[in-house]
């Protein structure tokens, strides 16, 4: 199992933003986390990546208890988080937000390598190499952060709503490249968004959040044919 | 009426004056160095900047007095220096990096106030000004018209090589890019697996050196009291900010047309309207001026913002 | 009376009548606030002239305080360099009130006080109109240096032109007496503190109209967010001169009411360590707040003459190392309160007040659980980073590739 969250609880201040959440994501499969804003989804990936410290509960990473290590020891173990809004590296060019992707990594050559293979991905980041990263449009930008996390060549990707702001061209695009990461480069990936269409389309199994909670689970197959998902999630 | 000829008429006065500023303005460019280094590392502007100079030069000014030699007394007050600079990051700025940020600024004035009052506790109590020696020795060298000393030029070519090592370190280096990319943005930084706390205390690290060298440079020139540093800082303020905070190309570049307006402003204003007592005013003005046209300093990098 | 008792009195009556579990909400703003100005009004019969004078000069500058609070704590932008409008109110008002006209238009009987009290704060204000717009490009140290650059500037040319300003040796002025019956019953040293004290209470009126009111949440949406005040209609720029202005109407009118206190005006009266200072009262006061300003601009009064001395009653502490080193002892009190109140003297005031009582003594009480749990983290702060020495890592990296 390549992350487990155990009946994990968390909060910010006085509010509860987990309570008693338990998530599988098995090596080499996306995992789709849905639910209305709010609802926690950002918070479980927060706990796995060590921006927050969960309350209660345990997060193992590859058999390996994480739950209270900062986020700069878990990142060098293999998890690559590419948050909500993106947190680009704005002032910095396009380039210097890759080889700071790849921070933790030794091989000077390999990140050589990836750099141009992140090019070949994604090409308009190839046009723009020496831009200040604030500078791209939304899709650019998104397309950006999911490069800079893939250049640490992790082994599990978090990504918090990558479809967020951008033209649906564009998200299926995004998207396209999500599953190729999985099937060409055996990335796991948690996924989480709003658009439950689109990610059950590419996942194998799903969760459902409600007010901090796991509310629905299973294979993705029948959570899109489950009918109270289909009307409160996919509009039909 | 000018008292003083206008250039064309006495060109060598005016060359002159101008090497002058570049002397005087190679010790504002050093200093602002370490004033662009903590605000580019950081992104804040350390008011005690001055003070721990002065705390390592006044340390290293009774090294001298045990028999230490100028060159072995610089590297120590670099080290020194290194070493006071993160031990300050370490221990009272990183409680308030996540606050306000105005608290920073208070507590580095409070510091300000508390290193003034033990240098003058612990080593004004003898006579004042002290000597300090300069590792470039006392002769002078002629360049056309003018007489400038060997540690004018000691302090030219020391600031030249810092800006060098500064671009270097924060263009070419990963380290440099992690210590850009942590004062930035931190929580993405982490996420890259960059132990944001350990570049803080770095970039404050490395400008307490650069700010100690600083200190040990400009001593021989102005002699050493504890405010000695407070002239200095204030146009090394001015400089860096006229270069851009973020630049240590602008503050080589700042310093050197801070020295040389404080010179020119000197020499050449009329006594009625204005005077020579206005040269600090004068130039204080040439730099709002410039920031209004170039809000971010000359080499500044402009703020991008995309929200 | 000690000065402390009194302002432990003030400050206690107040904050019980704000904190005490039994009395009607709606009582307990005004009823905190209406006892210490009680207190603060009464003062001339509690304390000596020489405490008289200090909080006269504390009044003062609570009202600087106040005006720049309005202009960094609420809208975001930062000056270094108030102390320059509170000397050209200052000297607005010495000039006006000087005997001998230094003004060739206008003609030498003195204005009568009160008087050059508006005018003090309609010139800073003219001056702060004026440079509210170049301001506009300028943000953050950039902003502060500019500033600091016009505080530093200004002594230099009231030295120039002396003509006018008096020079060096600056302009006196005659002080004013109570009127009518009062001067029976107050001396000139308590109807001044009378004066500053009407002055500052009125501006601090003032503001909490202005700051409660569309305007006060306007300067607050700029400081968030320029942009999203924006897209709500803001006009970014007139609420940012406008907050510059207001500012140095404030600093005007408490230079003015400075002149009159001190009966003198020079160059060196509000100095550039003071200006920078003004700053500092508003963060260790409180950033935001009216209160954090009151208190701002006492502590600014205060700590610099007898927060040394206060220390060395302490048992540990011995008087001979404050008196060689005061300033140590002042650094260290700033520090120590800005990293213990992030959030000014009245942040942590007001955090107190949105609790109930019973909440306060909870919280007392688990300091010790808390401290237990800083330690834990401590020791596995230390594990990790023992973890992470590059050769403890690379054993660790060497069996995650080989497998367990």
């Amino acid at each position: 199992m390549m992350l487990r969250l155990s009946e994990v609880s968390a909060s910010y201040g006085p509010v509860n933003a987990l309570e008693g959440v338990s998530i599988n994501v098995p090596e080499g499969t996306i995992v789709t986390l849905l639910g209305a804003n709010g609802a926690g989804k950002s918070t479980v990936l927060r706990c796995a990546s060590g921006l927050l410290r969960p309350s209660g509960g345990t997060v193992e990473f590859r058999g390996r208890q994480i739950q209270r290590r900062p986020s700069e020891a878990i990142v060098s173990m293999g998890i690559a988080h590419v948050p909500e809004g993106r947190e680009l590296f704005a002032e910095l060019t396009v380039e210097e937000n890759l080889l700071l992707g790849a921070y933790s990594r030794r091989d000077k050559k390999g990140v050589r390598q990836d750099i141009g293979r992140m090019e070949e991905y994604f090409p308009v980041l190839r046009q723009r190499s020496t831009q200040a990263a604030g500078l791209l449009s939304g899709g650019e930008q998104q397309q950006l952060a999911l490069a800079r996390g893939l250049m640490s060549r992790p082994r599990l990707m978090l990504l918090d709503e990558p479809s967020l702001g951008l033209a649906p061209l564009v998200v299926r695009g995004i998207f396209e490249i999500i599953q190729r990461i999985n099937k060409e480069d055996g990335v796991t990936i948690l996924l989480v968004e709003q658009d439950a269409g689109l990610a059950l389309g590419v996942a194998s199994y799903g969760y459902v959040m409600e007010a901090g909670r796991i509310a629905l689970k299973g294979d993705a197959e029948r959570l899109r044919s489950d009918d109270s998902i289909r009307r409160s999630y996919l509009g039909y | 009426m000018l008292l003083t000829p206008s250039p064309w008429e006495d060109p060598s006065l005016f060359a002159e004056q101008v090497i002058a500023g570049l002397a005087t303005g190679s010790i504002y460019a050093l200093a602002a160095l370490s004033v662009v280094l903590i605000y580019r590392s950081t992104s804040v502007v350390n008011f005690a900047q001055g003070e721990m100079a002065m705390l390592v030069t006044f340390s290293m000014w009774s090294l001298t007095l045990a028999g230490f030699d100028a060159w072995m007394v610089i590297f120590i007050g670099l080290a020194l220096g290194f070493a006071l600079g993160g031990f300050v990051e370490r221990t009272i700025i990183r409680p308030v990096e996540d606050k306000p940020h105005l608290n920073v600024v208070v507590v580095t004035l409070g510091l300000f106030v508390f290193i003034n009052s033990v240098a003058t506790w612990i080593w004004a109590q003898g006579e004042l000004p002290k000597v300090f020696p300069s590792p470039f020795g006392d002769d002078s060298v002629d360049i056309g018209p003018a007489s400038v000393t060997t540690h004018s030029l000691g302090i030219l070519a020391t600031a030249l090589i810092v800006m060098a090592f500064l671009y270097l370190l924060f263009n070419k280096t990963k380290i440099g890019l992690a210590m850009r990319a942590s004062a930035q943005n931190p929580t993405a930084s982490r996420l890259m697996g960059i132990n944001v706390g350990r570049m803080l205390t770095l970039g404050w690290a490395l400008a307490g050196a650069v700010g100690a060298l600083a200190g040990m440079l400009v001593a021989p020139v102005t002699f050493l009291y504890p405010s000695f540093m407070l002239a200095v800082l204030l146009y090394a303020f001015a400089a860096a900010v006229l270069g851009g905070l973020d630049s240590p190309v602008g503050a080589i570049v700042g310093g050197f047309l801070v020295g040389v307006m404080e010179n020119l402003f000197g020499t050449y204003t009329p006594g009625d309207i204005l005077g020579p007592e206005m040269k600090l005013p004068l130039t204080l003005l040439v730099l709002v001026l410039v920031l209004l046209i170039k809000p971010t300093g000359l080499f500044g990098r402009e703020q991008v913002r995309r929200v | 009376m000690d000065i402390w008792l009194f302002l432990a009195l003030t400050a206690g009556c107040s904050a019980a009548l704000r904190l005490a579990p039994r009395i009607p909400d709606a009582y307990r703003v005004p009823g905190s606030v209406l006892v210490g100005l009680a207190f603060f009004v009464a003062a001339p019969i509690l304390l000596d002239d020489f405490r008289l004078f200090q909080l006269s000069r504390a009044a003062i500058w609570v009202t600087v305080a106040m005006g720049l609070n309005m202009l960094t704590g609420y809208n975001g932008q930062i000056s270094l360099g108030h102390g320059a409008f509170v000397l050209m109110g200052a000297y607005t008002s010495a000039i006006l009130l000087d005997s001998e006209s230094q003004l060739g238009f206008v003609d030498a009987t003195p204005w009568p006080y009160w008087t050059t009290i508006i005018a003090g704060g309609v010139i800073a204000g003219a001056v702060g109109l004026l440079l509210g717009f170049p301001a506009l490009r300028l943000s953050g140290p950039y902003l502060a240096i500019a500033t600091l650059a016009l505080v530093i500037s200004i002594p230099s040319m009231i030295r120039k032109y002396d003509e006018l300003t008096g020079g060096s040796q600056g302009l006196f002025i005659d002080q004013p007496e109570a009127p009518f019956g009062l001067a029976e019953h107050l001396n000139r040293d308590e109807w001044l503190y009378l004066v500053t004290l009407f002055v500052a209470v009125f501006m601090l009126v003032v503001a909490w109209s202005v700051l409660r009111g569309p305007l006060g949440r306007t300067f607050v949406a700029v400081r968030e967010s320029e942009t999203a005040a924006t897209a709500m209609g803001i006009n970014v720029a007139r609420t940012k001169v406008t907050a510059f202005t207001i500012s140095a109407v404030y600093a005007g009118v408490a230079g003015a009411t400075l002149t009159l206190l001190l009966g003198v005006m020079t160059p060196e009266s509000v100095d550039i360590t003071t200006s920078i200072n003004f700053l500092t009262a508003i963060v260790i006061g409180g950033l935001a707040s009216i209160l954090g300003s009151i208190i701002g601009g006492i502590v600014l009064v205060l700590l610099p003459s007898e927060g040394p001395e206060l220390v060395a009653r302490l048992p540990f502490v011995s008087e001979e190392t404050v008196n060689r080193a005061p300033g140590a002892i002042l650094g260290i009190l700033v520090i120590a309160v800005v990293l213990l109140m992030p959030y000014g003297m009245a942040g942590a005031y007001h955090r107190l007040a949105a609790q109930r009582p019973r909440t306060v003594m909870r919280a007392t009480r688990s300091i010790p659980a808390g401290a237990r749990s800083r330690l834990r983290e401590m020791r596995e702060n230390i594990r990790w980073w023992l973890e992470d020495l590059p050769w403890n890592r690379a054993k660790a990296e060497s069996t995650r590739e080989n497998g367990p």
